[in-house]
């Protein structure tokens, strides 16, 4: 009548699912508090004026060591002085990593995909920034040898007022480079308070 | 004594029921009398679910108009009928209906053996239900149901699940690019709407819009849409509605046949292929197997200015079923794989907010690119492998207990364009594994004085586990656990369902310790509990039309995303920020259905009203955060009470033999009652237009018809200022062609399609594409679909 043999065989089979699923779970990777790996992340950028004439160099920075959200980020303004022409640097890291990660360097080797853009605003905007380093300068160059902004210059005209400096890197994807515009990707964007002595 | 009659002896409904088939039968004859005089012959048995002959059960073969009544045996048989290959129809009120196609010749007679199944009543694999007789049709749910049965999918074939069902009346499609789409059911997607796989919840990171279901569009023999929450029934999941995925009952005739579908399409050039197989054992009666692989392979998708870059995916899916049933028991193991690689389009990925406005102001891509069939970063891989168990015991006289064990496990891997130092990346920007695990047992007791009904329990464990780098949920242990209860009374005229849920969900999260703010989480446990309960009642107007009224409470308790996001959202540049206080968002719902099932169409039409407390919404928060990538707009997860409410239907109608009409609707509002203000990202008002022209039988061709359908969606003016970055696009109107064919090929039914979608190419953006913001949706695209069955015939 009733057909105990199947029934015996599919409870049988399910218990054996059963167990077979639950070993499965054993198996599976649990949680590790920590994470396994960081993805990268830029903290810091820091420029460096120098003046042409001699003098003290200028470090201008934006930190952010907790990364996007949390404890805001710590943003230095900027105090140059009027009618001085300086040499600059942009320096990237990770200082959340140890020790700390020189991000600078793989912009260098990825020129050909990279372009930093400074532009000044408000009463700062008749301040002129010339990028003066170009992709052959960080290793072979095959197509047309594009300005990186690692490097450059930042003049400072005597009537220059109060206003902003923006910094912005842009990754570029294949050919779409071409030196003068920015792409869709900017892997940073930010903005110094500048003011003149 | 297990008898001829089954467990159906004694039972007044059934007698009844049975003379009503009668009634049907003789009407049908009247209304078409039979005219051939052919020499070939069908003869067959029909068998319950237990194996035992069941009589008086309508045969009908549609095309032909004829039909007969099984005998006191179960036997029956049709003579004279021309050769050539029909559907025949198995109809016996109380069970499902079952349809057969056969070729018959004059050669050879054939014999056919079919097994009947109980048809359900409400909710569970009961309530959806559908394709049954009239009276069934029309009774059968007092919410909106919609059921795409194995002819309309095989007119599909290749499509992903938000294509398949973006046609019906109150679904439309949430895309992320041409590979990527998720259903909308009346407003509603992701964690509101519960996809049914196999019999067990597809538990996936559901939670995210550009996350598409993990289904192989060739599996399914059967879908059905459940409009409207299901929470009594299907538990949490289920508030704003349920797609139900079956794959093919078993194969019970012994002998082996199988199916070779192929489908091509011209916009992606995208080629994909299944191959069924399936087999019943001579030597162990009831031993049965399946099994089912598939592949999807296409390029980048054409928009019809310029190509949609690294659009294209790769799809490999398979699947094995293999049953038992002896007497009063039966054991069946299903399992599915499902893997994919899709390509998002490349100029999606933004950095920051002004990135987004320079990509919208291009409204281009920024590389004109030309067709390929590789796939670049940034792409999702996705593995979903899904295993059930499920057996069912039938106890004489008093009904039957389902036991099912599921087991599914999901990874996810999302890769982003690049590292940021700008090299390939070297981890995947998001890798998940969920693993879940799930219990069910259903009692279902037999009708007895016109109630019928079945009480269950389900639980469920789930885990989460990051794997390397990226965050965006934290790793998390949940256990889930309900009971329910359903229960109808059925009257000739009157069908009365009630239902009652209780559920609880414990969800513990692990602590992330990160020098990242946006990573770091403190370790907690939430336990969320509610109670559900629904009534429904359907009156039968008349014999062709039927009213069904539906009340019911629906609830979902907060999803791990919208407890503990915190970070930039790329595509959408909104830095989002979850809240660990959200509360159970519930619902009170209101549908009423009216239908109409007559001899030359079918419709329905659907008004509901969804009223919503603690409905979770992102909205923004009014300020942004810093951060070296730019400042972002700060959105953040609020509640409030809302309302979701509208209506949409379909008719369907036959005006002669030659030509038909089919027109459907659907229009949705939904509105931030608290803050006053429209919802965010509803369906736009949509009208479907068809005209099909039916091709008499000629020589091979069975069947044939063309038709032309319309397609006009309105500009969504309903939306809450402030949110998005650009308005609604402009509506649109797409216009389609299909012919399709059923041929009889060496005995075997072949079926072959070939369509035009959006002949004229048009350009446009659909509000529901995320990528309106960059780039058209896909223009023209041709299809080309053949199906070829092998041995289908019966074993004679």
């Amino acid at each position: 009548m009733l057909g105990n043999s199947t029934r015996r065989l599919s409870i049988a089979l399910s218990c054996v699912v059963a167990i077979f699923g639950f070993a499965c779970s054993d198996n599976a990777p649990t949680s590790s508090g920590s994470s396994a790996g960081e993805e990268e992340l830029i903290t810091t950028a820091t420029v460096t004026l120098t003046p042409q004439g001699g003098g003290t160099a200028i470090t201008l920075q934006f930190k952010d060591l907790d990364g996007a959200g949390g404890t805001a980020p710590n943003i230095d303004s900027l105090k140059v002085a009027l009618g001085t022409t300086y040499n600059g640097t942009i320096l990237l890291q990770n200082e959340a990593a140890t020790p700390a990660e020189d991000i600078t360097v793989e912009v260098k080797n990825e020129a050909e995909e990279h372009q930093i853009f400074y532009t000044t605003g408000g009463s700062f905007a008749i301040a002129t920034v010339a990028v003066t380093d170009t992709e052959s300068d960080y290793g072979t160059n095959a197509g047309t040898d594009l300005p990186v902004g690692i490097a450059f210059t930042l003049t400072v005209p005597n009537n220059a007022g109060n206003g902003t400096l923006r910094v912005i890197l842009s990754h570029f994807d294949d050919d779409a480079k071409n030196g003068t515009t920015q792409s869709n990707e900017s892997d940073i964007d930010i903005t110094f308070q500048v003011t003149v002595m | 004594m297990s008898s001829i009659y089954g467990p159906r002896q004694g039972c007044w409904l059934a007698m009844r029921l049975q003379a009503i088939n009668r009634i049907l039968l003789v009407s049908l004859f009247f209304l078409f009398p039979s005219e051939a005089l052919q020499a070939a012959t069908l003869t067959g048995k029909v068998l319950d679910e237990r194996k035992n002959s069941m009589l008086t059960v309508t045969v009908i073969i549609q095309a032909l108009q004829v039909g007969t009544l099984t005998d006191e045996k179960g036997e029956f048989r049709l003579e004279n009928l021309p050769p050539g290959t029909y559907a025949v129809e198995f109809q016996f009120i109380g069970y499902k209906k079952e349809t057969r196609d056969v070729t018959v010749s004059d050669v050879q007679p054939v014999a056919l053996e079919v097994k009947m199944t109980l048809e359900a009543v409400i909710g569970g694999d009961v309530t959806i239900t559908g394709e049954r007789d009239r009276a069934g049709e029309l009774t059968g749910s007092s919410q909106s149901v919609l059921v795409l049965p194995e002819a309309k999918l095989e007119e599909v074939r290749g499509q992903t699940l938000g294509e398949t069902l973006e046609a019906l009346p109150g679904v439309s499609a949430l895309t992320t690019g041409p590979a990527v789409s998720k259903p909308v059911l009346r407003g509603v997607h992701s964690a509101r709407v519960l996809i049914l796989n196999a019999g067990l919840n597809q538990e996936g990171q559901n939670w995210g819009g550009d996350h598409a279901p993990e289904i192989d569009p060739f599996a399914p023999s059967r879908i059905e849409v459940l409009k409207g929450a299901a929470s009594v029934q299907y538990g949490a999941g289920a508030i704003g509605g349920v797609i139900r995925i079956e794959p093919p009952d078993l194969r019970e005739v012994p002998g082996v046949s199988g199916r070779l579908n192929v489908s091509s399409f011209s916009n992606n050039w995208q080629g994909a292929g299944s191959l069924f197989l399936e087999g019943a054992s001579r030597r162990v009666p009831g031993l049965a197997w399946r099994v089912q692989g598939s592949l999807r392979r296409a390029g980048d998708a054409r928009a019809p200015v310029h190509i949609i870059g690294n659009s294209g995916f790769d799809e490999r899916d398979y699947s094995a079923a293999i049953g038992l049933i002896r007497d009063n028991a039966e054991v069946e193991v299903y399992f599915s794989h499902f893997g994919t690689q899709i390509g998002i389009y490349r100029d999606s990925h933004i950095g920051n907010t002004t990135d987004l406005q320079r990509a919208i102001d291009r409204g281009q891509p920024t590389v004109v690119g030309s067709f390929t069939y590789d796939i670049d970063n940034p792409r999702q891989v996705v593995d979903h492998d899904l295993l059930s168990v499920r057996t069912q015991f039938w106890f004489e006289g008093k009904g039957n207990l389902v036991l099912r064990y599921g087991q599914q496990y999901n990874r996810r891997q999302e890769w982003d364009a690049h590292s940021l130092g700008g090299g390939v990346p070297t981890v995947p920007g998001f890798d998940q594994g969920l693993l879940s695990q799930s219990g069910d047992l259903i009692f279902q007791h037999n009708p007895a004085k016109g109630w019928f009904g079945k009480i269950g329990v389900s639980g469920m464990k789930q885990r989460n586990t990051r794997f390397s780098t990226g965050f965006l949920i934290p790793d998390f242990l949940a256990y889930n656990g309900g009971v329910f209860a359903l229960e109808s009374w059925a009257n000739e005229r009157v069908t009365f369902e009630s239902g009652i849920r209780f559920d609880y969900r414990w969800l513990k999260i692990s602590p992330n310790s990160s020098n990242r703010a946006s990573e770091q989480v403190v370790g907690r446990t939430h336990t969320f509990t509610n109670a559900t309960g629904v009534v429904g009642l359907i009156y039968q107007l008349s014999s062709t039309w039927a009213a069904g009224a539906n009340i019911g409470q629906a609830w979902r308790p907060p999803g791990v995303n919208e407890l503990y996001s915190n970070g930039v959202h790329h595509g959408t540049a909104q830095f989002e920020v979850g809240d660990l206080t959200l509360k159970t968002e519930t619902s009170i719902n209101t549908d009423l259905t009216l239908r109409y099932q007559g001899d030359r169409g079918k419709g329905e039409i659907g008004v509901f009203r969804s009223q919503y407390r603690n409905f979770i919404n992102l909205l923004p928060a009014n300020e942004f955060v810093l951060t070296i990538r730019g400042a972002f707009p700060k959105f953040a997860y609020f509640q409030s009470n809302a309302r979701i409410q509208g209506f949409d239907g379909y008719l369907e109608y036959e005006l002669n033999r030659f030509l038909s009409i089919n027109i459907s609707a659907s229009l949705v509002r939904g509105r931030d009652t608290t803050n006053d203000q429209p919802l965010f990202l509803m369906p736009s008002d949509r009208l479907i237009a068809g005209l099909d022209f039916h091709i008499p039988p000629t020589g091979r061709f069975l069947d044939q018809g063309i038709g032309f359908e319309t397609k006009l969606i309105r500009r969504q003016t309903s939306f809450p200022a402030g949110i998005d970055y650009v308005d609604p696009p402009a509506g649109y109107g797409l216009l389609d062609f299909h012919y399709h064919a059923q041929m009889a090929v060496a005995d075997q039914l072949v079926r072959a399609q070939f369509g035009v979608h959006n002949i004229f190419n048009t350009r446009y953006r659909d509000y529901l594409s995320r990528f309106r913001y960059f780039i058209d949706n896909p223009g023209r695209n041709i299809t080309f679909r053949l199906s070829v069955p092998f041995g289908q015939t019966t074993d004679n």
